[in-house]
């Protein structure tokens, strides 16, 4: 069903929670470039002169969850607005992915540790020294 | 994985394109410009959310080349929907139409 842009929305938000109730499911979305094109026998039916210039390509965007299937079509003008409340309503409804590893963090934390043992067993009094001059705390260290 | 997709596709000509899932955002974003820029009539982007899994699988295509990406990182939905805006703003502008094939 082709709608426009802030319907599509709203019904892609119903998608994701419809689906999010079943929990079960897959939201589909696709975006692909698509120049809207009127056919001349269309125009002459409604009397209206063809177009001079090629008119503005546009995007595309589908979503479809199980049988139900929706479609808007975005124009320059009105791309700013719609991929700001698109980008929201992915960013709110994609919310049961992991959040950043623990693996990562544990791999931060071992080498903070890491790097916080030795300077711990060199001494401070090293540290203390190698303040002032750091040109000689480096052959020292190594 | 990749070179057993390559020589598949060479012995079965063009009809059956190869499915490597790529191993990572970066190069994945990248391919997906790539194809868009060689091709930007055909090439579309496909996004499958499975709420249950907690999984998003992509998809781009030009109808000949296929690359896919998975992913379970909550960071990558940030990612995702910084390259479905610049793929949009690409596509409803003029540049990259085919006009600029003529």
């Amino acid at each position: 069903m082709l709608l426009d842009n802030s319907q599509f929305l709203t019904e892609l938000m119903k998608l994701f929670q419809q689906q999010r109730l079943k929990n079960q499911g897959s939201v589909r979305l696709a975006m692909k470039q698509h120049t809207p094109y009127i056919s001349k026998r269309r125009l002459r039916a409604a009397g209206v002169a063809a177009p001079t210039e090629e008119p503005a390509p546009g995007c595309l965007v589908r979503a479809s969850l199980g049988n139900r299937k929706i479609s808007a079509l975005i124009n320059s003008r009105d791309l700013s607005k719609f991929h700001v409340d698109f980008g929201n309503v992915i960013k709110a409804s994609m919310d049961s992915l992991k959040k950043k590893d623990k693996k990562a963090n544990k791999k931060t934390a071992a080498a903070a540790a890491a790097a916080a043992a030795p300077a711990a067993s060199s001494g401070k009094s090293k540290s203390k020294q190698s303040k002032p001059a750091a040109n000689t705390a480096t052959p020292m260290q190594s | 994985m990749s070179s057993s997709a390559a020589s598949g596709s060479s012995s079965k000509g063009q009809s059956a394109p190869a499915k490597p899932y790529l191993a990572t955002w970066d190069e994945f974003a990248a391919a997906t410009e790539r194809l868009y820029h060689d091709n930007p009539t055909k090439t579309r982007l496909t996004v499958k959310y499975q709420h249950a899994e907690g999984l998003i699988v992509l998809k781009a295509t030009d109808d000949k080349t296929i690359y896919k990406f998975r992913t379970d990182q909550l960071q990558d939905v940030k990612r995702l929907e910084k390259l479905t805006a610049l793929l949009m703003r690409h596509m409803t502008s003029r540049g990259t139409t085919a006009s600029h094939l003529a």
